[in-house]
Parts: C-alpha cells; sequence; structure tokens
C-alpha cells in the first residue's frame, strides 16, 4: 500500500513552481492500477518520484509531508532500500541502461541487491519467461528497436522483484507494436498481483487495465475518476481537460478536399545503404506542394532515413528534385530542415535571437514577425537552453523558416506531449504553410495525423506499402491501420559480415574450392616473381665477376623456366577451382531464389516486374561468376603477392623502394577519383537499366495490342525514352571515367619511372649499392603487371556490394506468412472470413469483410466487378496475405496451414488459366501429378474436354502453345476444370469459371461443376447468376464491403441484390430464348 | 567496446588481459631486434585468435609482420640522411605501439562488461572508482549518436564540419559542436544516474554480481608464459 499524506514539492532554482506538487493525499492499495494523467508540466512526473524516493533523494528541493509504504516512512530511508520495493521504468530508453548487454542489464537491480547468483539464475528465467523476452538475452543494447529496450527496462525491474512499479510515460517513443507488446507486459503484471502506477499521455491503452485514473492540475489532484467512469468520458470532455483520447477510434479527421497539387518533392530509386545492407529502397515518390504528410510504419522501418536522405544529410543514391530541380546532397540540405526529435541538438547559440540569424540573413523585423506568429516573441532574449521542450522546438522552427527552408521534416515532433501541446503544433504547422512548401511528419501519434496531416506515406521494411491523400477512405485506412494489433516479432540478432562474407556462407560445400582457388593463385603469381629474381642473380653475376661460364647462369635460366611452368601451371589450376566454386554457388543462388520466389505473394512479384526479375535471375546472378571466379581470387592472389614484394623491397631498401614505389599512391588517387564519381551514379545506372528491362519485355508483351491498335507511337515513347536515359547516364559515366582510366592506367605499371633516376643518383652518390638497385628494378618491373591486375578488379569490388545486395533485396521481402499446422482430416472444412481487410498498394479493396462458408455447401460472392470479389478468392487461395483480419479453414488460420496443406485442399479455378508449353495431358496432370492417363481422359471427358481435344492435330499430346495461345479461353478454362475434377480437393473456388465458355457447352459444364462440387465446400463468384443457381447462400459485396448475406429468400428482399439481379437478368434474357433450361434460374 | 564476443575458444580473465597489456607496455623499451618482437606478436595473435577475434588475429600478425620488415629496412639505413631519419624515427614509433595497440584490442575487444566489473570488485577497487569507469564506457556509443545527430543538424544551419572550417575559424566549430553536445550529455547523464539510482545502485553497499571473473588454470598459464618472456627479454636475451 502506498499513502501519501501531505506532499508538497518544489524544485530548487524553479521560481515559477510548474512541475512541482502541492498538498497530495493519496492512497493506493495493494494490487491497484493506477493511471496519472494530466497536461505536460502538471506535476505527474513529479509525483511518480515521490513514489519511487528519487525526491527527496535524488532531486534536490523543498519538501513537505512523508511518503508511505506499507507503513514504512519512505522519505526518511535511503534510495537503495527503497529500490527493493519499488520498481521504476523511465521515460527514455536511451538513458536508462546502465549495462551494454541485456543479461546484464536485466540483473542490474538484483546485483545491486546482493542476490545470490542461484537466484539471480532464477530470477533471470523467470523473467525471460513470463515477459517472453528470451530472444532478447545476450544481445546488444545498442541494437534493440526502442519498444525492445523498454521491454528490456521492464524486465530489469520484474527480475529484482519489487512489489510496486512506478513508470513514467513508458511509451513516449513507441510505435504501435512495441505499445501492444508493453499492454501484454502490463496485463501480466497486473495478473501477478502487483501495484503498478503510471504517469501517461497515450489513454487509450491503458483503459482496459486501470483500476483508477487520477487527474493532475497545477500540481493538485483534481479529479479521481473509476475506470468506468473515465470511459464514458467523450473526446470533448478529455481535450478540455488536456488529455488524449481513450479510444483510437473515436478521433475524428478532417477528410481532404480540393484537387491534387503539382509535386514539390519528386524522388525515383532512393536507395541508401548501411552495415552492408539495404535499408532504404524507395522507387517513386512524390510529395504534393502545400501539403502536409505523415509517414507512418514501425519503428526501424526507414522513416527517418527516409527523411535523412531526402535531406542530404545521409549519403544515399538516387535522384531527388525539388520543385523541378535536381538537387545533390548539399544543395537538399540547404533546402531542408529537420525538426529533430531531441532538439536540444540544433540550438547552438547563446539568444534565441543568435539562433535565428545563424547563417541566414534575416532583419531584425523579419525575425520578430516569425517569433510572433510561433508565440515565442517573449523568449526573444532568453538562452535557447532555458526554454521547455516545446519552446525549443518553436527556436528551431523558426530557424528554419528565416533561413527560407522551403521542406521541413519533423522527428516524431509530439512523442509525450499533451492534447494541448498536439493542438498547438498542429496549429504551428498550418501557420507555417505560406513559407514552407510542404512540411512532412515521422509519427506515431494518429491524433496528429488525423488533426494536420494531408497524406500519408506508410513504410514498411524500407520500402514504400501504400502513399495515400487524407481522403474519407484515406481517414479510414489510416485509422485501422492505428487500431489493430499487429503481430508481435522480436528483431533478431544482426547478423554480422560483410556482403562479402554472405556470398562465401551461400558457398557452402564448395567453399574449399574457393579457397583453394586463392592458395594456387597465389602460388602462381609468386611463381611469376621467381623468373625476376633470377634476372637478378645473373645480373648480380655480371656485375661482380669478371668472368662468368655458361654453368653460373644456367641454374638461373632454369629457375626462370620452371618459374614460368609454375605460373602457367598453378594459376590456371586455380581458375579451374574458382569457376567450379563460382557456378556451383550461382547454381545454389538460383535455386535459393526461386524458393523465396515461390513464398511471395503474386503482388510482390507483379511490382518487382517480369523484367527485372528476369534480369536478376540472369544477368545479375551472372555478374557475380566474374566476382567469385576471377575478382576476389585473382584480385586477392595479385594483391597479396605485389604487398608482399613491395615489403620485400622496403626491407632492402628503404629510400629506394620509396621512389619506386611514389607512382603507385598517385595511380591509385586517379583510381580513387574515377570510382567515387561511379558510386555517385552507380544507383542511377542500375536503376535505369533496370527500368530499360521493363519497359523492353512489356513493348514485347504488348506487342499484339500496339499492333492492332497501332499504338507504336505512345508505347515505343516510353520504350526509347528508357532506352535513351540509360544511353545518357552510361555514357555520361564513361566520360566521366576516360581520363582517369588513362592516367592510371600509364602511372601504375610504372614504377621505373621515378626509380631509375633517382636510383642512379644515389649510386652515383655512394648512398646505395648497385646490387639492391637492381635488385629493386627487378623486383619493380615484376610486380608491376600484377598491381594493375589487382587494381583492374576494383571496379568490381565497388560493385560487389550493391550487386549482393541486389539478390539479397529479392530475398528479403515479407514472405506469405506460414505455419506447419496440417489438417487431421476429419475436420468440417467451413471457410471463416473475419474483419479481412486488404489492399492492393494505395488502396483499400476489402474492408472488413466477414463471412462464413459452410462446409458441404456453396456459397456465392455477388458484386458488381471490381467490388473485391475476386480478391476474395484469391485471400482464401494464400496468394496474398491479408492487412488485418483472419480467414480460417476448418477452425485453422490459413496463415497457419503451410501452404502445401492449404493447397491440397484448394482447388482453385480462376479467369485467367496459364497452360504450360507441354502436351495437354500434362497440363491436365497438373491437378493431380499421381493421376494415371486414364483418369486424366475421364476428368477431360467430364469437363467437356474431350471433344475439343481430339479435333486437335496430336489430340492429348499436343502441345499447348507459349503460355496455351493455341486453345481459345473457353477451351482453357474447360482445362482448369478439368484439372480441378482431377485434384478433387474438399473445397473448391470458381471465380468466374465459366466466364469464356461458349453457350453450346454451358450446360455440359454446368453439369460436370454439378457433379465436382457435390458434397464440397464451395464457393463461386460469378457474374452470371446461372453459375450460382443452386447456392445455398449468397453474401454480397459492394465496394470492398459486405452489404448483405443469406439465402435465395433473404437475398431476394435486399434491393442492391434485385437491382444486380435486374442488370444480370437482362443480359441473360438473350439466351434465355434460346435455352430453356436457364429459365429455372428465374426462382432465384 | 567491451561487448565481448560469442565465439571464444577460452576466456582468459579480464585481469589476466590487463597484465598483459601492462607486459606490452615494457617489451617494446626491451627488445628492439625483429626477431624477439615478432615472437611476442605472434604470442598475442594466438591470445586474439582463442579469444575469438579470429580474423583480427591473423590480420595483426600480418601486419606485425609488414610492420617488422619495413622497420628493418629502415634500420638498415640508420639515421644517415634526414630522408632516413624521418623513416626510422616514423617506423620506431609504429614498431613501438605495435604491441600495445594489439594487447589493447586484446582487452577491449574481447571482454565484456559484466567480467569486467566483477573483476574489479575482485580487485578490490572501491565502487567510486569502478562505477564512473563503467559510466564512462557505457557512455561512449552514447556520445557518438550524439555527435551523428549533432553533425546533421549542423548541415542543415550551414555550419560545416570540416577540416578547413577547423582551420579558419575553430572557435566557432568548437563553439558549435560542443555546446549541444554537453547540454545533451547533461540532461542524459542526470537521466541515466537517476534510473541506476532508483534501480538500487549504491556504492556504499556490498553488491553480487552474475558472471563471476575467476582465475583459472588458463589464466596462471598464459600469465606464466607472458613473464617468463618479459623475464627473459629483460634478464638473459641480449
Amino acid at each position: 500500500m502506498i499513502k501519501i499524506e501531505d506532499v508538497s514539492f518544489n524544485y530548487t532554482g524553479d521560481k515559477t513552481g510548474s512541475n512541482g506538487i502541492k498538498n497530495i493525499n493519496l492512497t493506493i492499495n495493494k494490487g491497484e492500477f493506477v493511471v496519472l494523467c494530466g497536461k505536460s508540466g502538471c506535476g505527474k512526473t513529479t509525483l511518480t518520484r515521490v513514489i519511487n524516493g528519487l525526491i527527496p533523494h535524488f532531486y534536490e528541493g523543498e519538501m513537505e509531508g512523508s511518503v508511505y509504504i506499507d507503513d514504512a516512512n519512505i522519505t526518511k530511508q535511503s534510495l537503495s532500500d527503497i529500490s527493493t520495493l519499488v520498481g521504476s521504468v523511465f521515460q527514455n530508453p536511451k538513458s536508462q541502461f546502465f549495462h551494454v548487454d541485456t543479461t546484464g542489464e536485466l540483473l542490474f537491480g538484483c546485483e545491486n541487491h546482493n542476490m545470490s547468483k542461484e537466484l539471480m539464475e532464477e530470477r533471470l528465467n523467470e523473467t525471460a519467461d513470463v515477459l517472453q523476452i528470451r530472444p532478447l538475452l545476450n544481445r546488444n543494447i545498442f541494437e534493440l528497436s526502442g519498444g525492445e529496450k523498454q521491454q528490456i527496462a521492464c524486465g530489469s525491474v520484474y527480475a529484482s522483484d519489487p512489489e510496486i512499479f512506478v513508470m513514467d510515460e513508458p511509451t513516449s517513443n513507441l510505435d504501435r507494436k512495441a505499445i501492444n507488446r508493453l499492454h501484454h507486459i502490463l496485463e501480466k503484471l497486473k495478473s501477478d498481483g502487483k501495484t503498478i502506477v503510471i504517469s501517461e499521455h497515450r489513454l487509450y491503452f491503458l483503459i482496459d487495465l486501470a483500476d483508477r485514473f487520477i487527474y493532475v492540475k497545477d500540481g493538485e489532484i483534481a479529479g479521481e475518476y473509476t475506470a468506468e467512469e473515465f470511459r464514458e468520458f467523450p473526446n470533448e470532455k478529455l481535450f478540455e481537460m488536456g488529455l488524449r483520447t481513450t479510444d483510437l477510434s473515436t478521433v475524428k479527421g478532417h477528410p481532404l478536399e480540393g484537387k491534387p497539387s503539382k509535386p514539390v518533392v519528386t524522388m525515383s530509386d532512393l536507395s541508401c545503404q548501411r552495415n552492408n545492407s539495404t535499408i532504404l529502397d524507395v522507387d517513386d515518390l512524390k510529395l504534393p506542394k502545400n501539403s502536409v504528410v505523415a509517414f507512418i510504419g514501425d519503428n526501424g522501418t526507414g522513416k527517418s532515413t527516409l527523411a535523412e536522405a531526402l535531406c542530404g544529410v545521409l549519403g544515399s543514391m538516387g535522384t531527388v528534385s525539388i520543385d523541378d530541380t535536381i538537387m545533390d546532397d548539399k544543395q537538399r540540405a540547404k533546402a531542408c530542415f529537420m525538426v529533430m526529435q531531441d532538439v536540444n541538438r540544433q540550438l547552438f547559440c547563446e539568444s534565441v535571437l543568435d539562433e535565428l540569424k545563424l547563417n541566414s540573413d534575416v532583419s531584425d523585423e523579419q525575425e520578430l514577425t516569425v517569433l510572433e506568429r510561433l508565440g515565442i516573441d517573449g523568449l526573444k532574449d532568453r538562452h535557447p537552453s532555458s526554454l521547455s521542450g516545446g519552446q525549443k522546438q518553436r527556436v528551431a522552427i523558426a530557424s528554419a523558416i528565416c533561413s527560407g527552408k522551403k521542406i521541413i521534416f519533423y522527428d516524431e515532433p509530439t512523442s509525450g506531449l499533451d492534447y494541448e501541446g498536439m493542438e498547438n503544433f498542429s496549429k504551428i504547422i498550418r501557420n507555417t504553410e505560406s513559407e514552407v512548401e510542404a512540411s512532412i511528419i515521422i509519427t506515431h501519434d494518429l491524433e496528429l495525423i488525423l488533426n494536420c496531416c494531408t497524406h500519408v506515406v506508410h513504410m514498411e521494411k524500407g520500402r514504400l506499402v501504400s502513399v495515400y491523400p487524407l481522403d474519407e477512405a484515406g481517414i479510414d485506412k489510416v485509422r485501422y491501420y492505428f487500431t489493430t494489433e499487429s503481430e508481435e516479432a522480436h528483431t533478431t540478432k544482426r547478423g554480422s559480415g560483410s556482403a562479402m562474407n554472405r556470398i562465401i556462407e551461400r558457398m557452402g560445400a564448395y567453399k574449399k574450392h574457393f579457397y583453394a582457388a586463392i592458395i594456387c593463385m597465389i602460388l602462381g603469381v609468386a611463381a611469376s616473381i621467381f623468373p625476376y629474381a633470377m634476372l637478378y642473380k645473373i645480373t648480380g653475376k655480371v656485375l661482380s665477376e669478371d668472368v662468368f661460364s655458361i654453368r653460373d647462369v644456367f641454374l638461373p635460366i632454369l629457375g626462370i623456366f620452371f618459374g614460368n611452368i609454375f605460373y602457367g601451371l598453378f594459376y590456371t589450376k586455380g581458375l579451374s577451382l574458382s569457376h567450379i566454386a563460382a557456378f556451383n554457388t550461382l547454381q545454389a543462388i538460383r535455386i535459393k531464389l526461386k524458393d523465396k520466389l515461390n513464398k511471395q505473394p503474386i503482388g510482390t512479384i507483379r511490382q518487382i516486374g517480369t523484367g527485372a526479375l528476369k534480369k536478376i535471375f540472369t544477368d545479375d546472378i551472372e555478374d557475380i561468376e566474374v566476382i567469385l571466379a576471377h575478382a576476389i581470387p585473382e584480385g586477392i592472389s595479385n594483391l597479396l603477392v605485389s604487398l608482399g614484394i613491395l615489403v620485400f623491397m622496403f626491407s632492402i631498401n628503404f629510400q629506394l623502394a620509396l621512389v619506386a614505389f611514389c607512382a603507385v599512391p598517385l595511380g591509385l588517387l586517379c583510381m580513387k577519383r574515377m570510382y567515387d564519381d561511379g558510386v555517385e551514379r552507380m544507383g542511377g545506372y542500375f536503376a535505369a537499366a533496370k527500368r530499360m528491362n521493363n519497359a523492353i519485355v512489356e513493348y514485347i508483351n504488348g506487342m499484339e495490342v500496339v499492333k492492332v491498335f497501332n499504338y507504336q507511337s505512345e508505347s515505343y515513347k516510353s520504350y526509347e525514352a528508357s532506352v535513351v536515359n540509360y544511353k545518357n547516364l552510361s555514357l555520361s559515366w564513361y566520360r566521366a571515367c576516360w581520363p582517369w582510366i588513362a592516367l592510371y592506367m600509364s602511372l601504375l605499371p610504372n614504377m621505373l619511372l621515378f626509380a631509375l633516376p633517382v636510383g642512379t643518383v644515389l649510386i652515383m652518390s655512394g648512398v646505395v649499392a648497385i646490387n639492391d638497385f637492381i635488385l629493386i628494378i627487378c623486383m619493380s618491373l615484376a610486380i608491376g603487371p600484377h598491381l594493375l591486375r589487382a587494381l583492374s578488379f576494383a571496379s568490381y569490388v565497388t560493385q560487389i556490394n550493391y550487386k549482393i545486395q541486389a539478390l539479397e533485396r529479392v530475398l528479403d521481402r515479407a514472405e506469405l506468412r506460414e505455419g506447419t499446422e496440417s489438417f487431421t482430416g476429419d475436420e468440417q472444412l467451413d471457410v471463416e472470413f473475419k474483419n479481412v481487410h486488404f489492399s492492393y498498394n494505395d488502396n483499400e479493396v476489402l474492408k472488413d469483410v466477414s463471412f462464413v462458408a459452410k462446409a458441404g455447401e456453396m456459397t456465392a460472392v455477388v458484386g458488381e466487378s471490381g467490388s473485391g470479389k475476386s480478391t476474395i478468392a484469391r485471400l482464401l487461395a494464400h496468394q496474398y496475405d491479408t492487412d488485418g483480419g483472419s480467414i480460417t479453414v476448418g477452425g485453422k488460420k490459413i496463415t497457419d496451414l503451410s501452404l502445401s496443406e492449404l493447397n491440397s485442399k484448394i482447388s482453385f479455378v480462376s479467369q485467367e488459366i496459364f497452360l504450360f508449353n507441354r502436351s495437354i495431358m500434362e497440363n491436365i496432370r497438373i491437378g493431380n501429378p499421381g493421376a494415371t492417363d486414364k483418369m486424366v481422359l475421364e476428368a477431360a471427358r467430364k469437363a467437356a474436354c474431350d471433344e475439343f481435344i481430339e479435333k486437335l492435330p496430336l489430340g492429348y499430346q499436343t502441345k499447348a502453345g507459349d503460355a496455351g495461345k493455341k486453345l481459345s479461353g473457353g477451351e482453357r478454362q474447360r482445362i482448369a476444370l478439368a484439372r480441378a475434377i482431377l485434384k478433387d480437393a474438399p473445397i473448391v473456388i470458381l471465380d468466374e469459371a465459366t466466364s469464356s465458355i461458349d453457350l453450346e457447352n454451358e450446360d455440359k459444364i454446368n453439369k460436370a461443376i454439378d457433379e465436382i462440387i457435390k458434397g464440397k465446400t464451395v464457393i463461386v463468384i460469378a457474374h452470371k447468376l446461372s453459375a450460382m443457381r443452386n447456392a445455398d447462400k449468397f453474401v454480397l459485396i459492394q465496394n470492398g464491403k459486405v452489404v448483405g448475406e443469406g439465402n435465395k429468400t433473404e437475398i431476394m428482399k435486399d434491393a442492391y441484390f434485385k437491382q444486380l439481379y435486374k442488370l444480370s437478368k437482362n443480359a441473360e434474357e438473350w439466351m434465355v430464348n434460346n435455352f430453356g433450361d436457364i429459365k429455372e434460374d428465374k426462382a432465384i | 567496446m567491451f561487448t565481448g564476443n560469442d565465439n571464444s575458444i577460452i576466456k582468459a580473465d579480464p585481469r589476466t588481459k590487463l597484465l598483459l597489456l601492462i607486459i606490452s607496455m615494457i617489451i617494446p623499451l626491451k627488445c628492439v631486434t625483429i626477431f624477439p618482437s615478432l615472437v611476442y606478436a605472434a604470442l598475442l595473435c594466438v591470445m586474439l585468435f582463442l579469444e575469438g577475434e579470429k580474423y583480427l588475429s591473423v590480420i595483426s600478425f600480418v601486419a606485425a609482420m609488414i610492420i617488422m620488415c619495413l622497420y628493418a629496412g629502415a634500420a638498415k639505413g640508420g639515421f644517415g640522411s634526414l630522408l632516413n631519419m624521418i623513416c626510422m624515427s616514423v617506423m620506431l614509433l609504429i614498431r613501438f605501439f605495435c604491441p600495445i595497440t594489439m594487447a589493447l584490442m586484446l582487452f577491449t575487444k574481447t571482454t565484456d562488461m559484466s567480467h569486467l566489473i566483477s573483476s574489479f570488485q575482485k580487485m578490490h577497487l572501491p565502487m567510486v572508482f569502478v562505477i564512473p569507469f563503467v559510466v564512462l564506457i557505457r557512455f561512449i556509443p552514447t556520445i557518438f549518436d550524439e555527435w551523428d545527430g549533432i553533425k546533421k543538424a549542423m548541415l542543415f544551419r550551414g555550419i560545416e564540419f570540416k577540416l578547413k572550417s577547423f582551420l579558419t575559424k575553430p572557435i566557432q566549430i568548437i563553439e558549435y559542436t560542443m555546446v549541444p553536445l554537453l547540454f545533451c550529455s547533461v540532461e542524459l547523464m542526470d537521466e541515466l544516474a537517476s534510473s541506476a539510482m532508483a534501480r538500487g545502485l549504491d556504492s556504499d553497499r556490498q553488491r553480487s554480481s552474475y558472471v563471476e571473473a575467476r582465475l583459472g588454470a588458463y589464466d596462471f598459464l598464459v600469465i606464466l608464459v607472458f613473464v617468463g618472456f618479459l623475464a627473459y627479454m629483460l634478464f638473459i636475451y641480449q
């Protein structure tokens, strides 16, 4: 029990009395969960400090009254004694850790309490299990995300097992995922009967946990409410009290109106690397003029990276233009400004006015008007560090406006702000609209987004997920994002090692070959040096002896001969080994890539594009061959031996070696200039190549349309543009490179250039012996070509990271969520959609779709084109993952099932059918690879395929042609039905399965369908009502929402269904006259 | 720094490594010839290897070899000409710091903080020394982080942190970097201290530790080898 009796406190040196508390009387019972809420600076943090003893033991000030915990007066106890009773978690994850490793940190409290080792072991295990943070053990604190740090902070307190937990704004730096996780932890603590006191601005996630809310105002308790009372408060009342909402779904936004304006910031192919991995990869993004854009996404998904890359303070590749002019990093840093989360970092001067004048030429009047508009003109002479957080933020904004910045970024500007602070910030954003062309806010704050933003950019894993304006639909979408629980995952321990190491890991068993290749080549290169050593021997003899015989030179000549032979032998052996390793690695990579691709959502594959994928599978992987077979082994061996010889030269004679070597740095300098230039252009170059590839593929695929509609000029334009762009980029790169190449090619091998003249002088002056001189000359001659060869691979070294990362980027996209569960075989395979949301990139197609398709029944999904019917089918077949909600089959989530298990239970007959260029027999057999020929024929007969197949020249052995082009659409659909018949799966999805079938066959087909769907769970999607005449249940979809469901009689009452039915009937009237049997459809 | 690693073959006590660091400071004074220097470098590299820094050990040995070869080349010329003198003194300096650097790497890269604190406690160093030391080490990455942020903030404000601006207006540049750095650090320090105190850190109280540094047989072996080498160099080798 905590009892606070008549406590008042004022911080020393704080004359205004803000943050202090007055006459607090409060009793908190054991096991109670109490939330302290109130405006910023109301004294709630001070109240938490009174409980955990930091006041009066750490923070100095005048304190009156006393605090009791279980009848002990803690104001008289020492802090370390209090800490056994009270555990504290603080706001800033950055500054509450003492250790660098997580395990040490978790046990920090225990060690301080002098626990025994065994007890600590036990506590550590319990903490890891109860709070589910085992994956975080033994990690470096600095590689954890903010949310994970906060979990460790909770864990550290939990491990020392206090009765009371005091938390001071633990979520102010957290994203939605981490808040979720913290919620679970708090739930756990509460169920353990711990007393919890938490001071917080974000109330929505505490509303179901808290027992009591205490509203603090101006240092006094102004109200106590139970959770029920508090929940009833409407938002308006909360806002008046200066509090955030208690329910995110009630926050209202102002839908955006007006026409889209032209983009002010345009970026294309922006990418960014850190620590050998690509952390940002944005193809295309445009930010409209006068917009306020919110960057959302979980922590560590690249929001800040994107912002910093746009600002030009973080090295990146790609092109960014502001106001239609392409700008490099420096220019962008001049045009942009970022208000950082920690504003302390960006205030440099001694007064607010000086701060505004720094590197800008504004007049005093202008300064004052800016300050006035931001409401801080009264502070103009104060020292920035004496201001409050919000005021500092405004000073930073004012400085940005004074120096004429066009685009301002805000990094989580409202973290830890109350409602009033957030409202004020929104006002500032609106007030600066006239000077600032675009404001970009990185935030986790839904209220702020709905209050002032016009657009949302959603990121995940360094890529854009969607970009949308905040109109009605956009508001729903962003609210949905913030109110759904995302799945939990801990970040994994970061793999160390460069791209090179990772590719070597991929070699597997062929690593040996690779290393052997390097060793062979080193031996080879060393052997090639040997003849020069022999040459030195011969010349030495010539110089030292007056007479010499053939015997003296015989051995050296033999050495020269064998040296060359060994060089050839070893080098070729090395090359053959390196090629074995390289090609086997390529094979492994290709297989891995294919497996990975199988697990990708279809949408992702389409998004990458066939051209880009083809380039990756063929060209990019092929490029790795050069790197593995030549660049690395040859580069290393040539470089190593050259370096060895250089060291040897230095040990022979320092001066001569220096002279001989001095051409090399010059050559390297030229080379470096060239590569610096290359690295800068590389991103653009590769992006242009990728675009050209996609354009070519599109052009060829669309050839038919191009020819029929005479679309030549339009389509050719985009093709030509990409080719010209590619040409320009390559040419400009080469143009920039050529002079440097010429320079270093002529400088590098010329080690004699300086050595010869200087050496002669040194010999003449007697400083150097002639023997040494000859040796140096010989060695320079020997290593010249090797050095050049090694350096010629340097261009690959700059590419290697890029290439490998490009490959890995394809691999690291989010896979379809897949589990390992399988069916036992006797389940009722009911299909249930529960609150399913789904969007294709920017537009939400399914909004909260829920329905059940019972086992053994036929469920028809009806709706207009584009209402999301086919999407439902695709989601059930698990071609995509949902954005939210769940799909269950037989009570099991499809994300928990393995893909193959799910596939074995579902036959999916879709609108577009792909046939492989194999015999028709084989194409049907895809439905069930184990089927005999007889079964295939039977299935084909049932699907009414046999009649047209037999007319084909080779019957069932006819090739289907490229993508089945030889067959008509109706024929392809019939083959698809035959596949489904052959597969005989318990769930059948018919997505417009009979749309292309001609009338003559429709009757037969319908009978065939009737047969295959007997006793199965069937989901039919069709325009034609005839296709669903036997449906047991109808689900009516309009605009991505379920607007009605029921059986025939129920659905007929629905006005929207009637309208659809009428349209469809009108269409069918045409044929009803010819085919009497369809008339019975009128019954529905 | 002081994060340790997971792939060590044998873990020596931090005290042993501290002793090696001290020995490595004496060695270059006494052994000036190439061969014993190389032997000592090899010993240190074996230590690095056993402690799990495999690449580092190989690289540092190669580096030591190169340095010794270059030193030999420079020593040949003696102090004859000006060029020689410069070469000689540069190489002398590099050679002198070579073993010290290696021992320092061994100490900082392969020791983790918990072991270090524990061994400090075993050495009966007063907590008033240990705690500031630990906080100091803990603060280095944070300072770098802050520094990174400040550099970016300076870019936005048109202050470039470059050699040129540093030479032309040094005082201004120092002011612009130190002011925000100090204000950030003071705040962080305050928070860190309050968080540590609130969790019971107290220099007057007995403190237990989860990982215990202990001198094992391996440590004594290592100490024997290194002290033996030092004794040999000091008294016998000439």
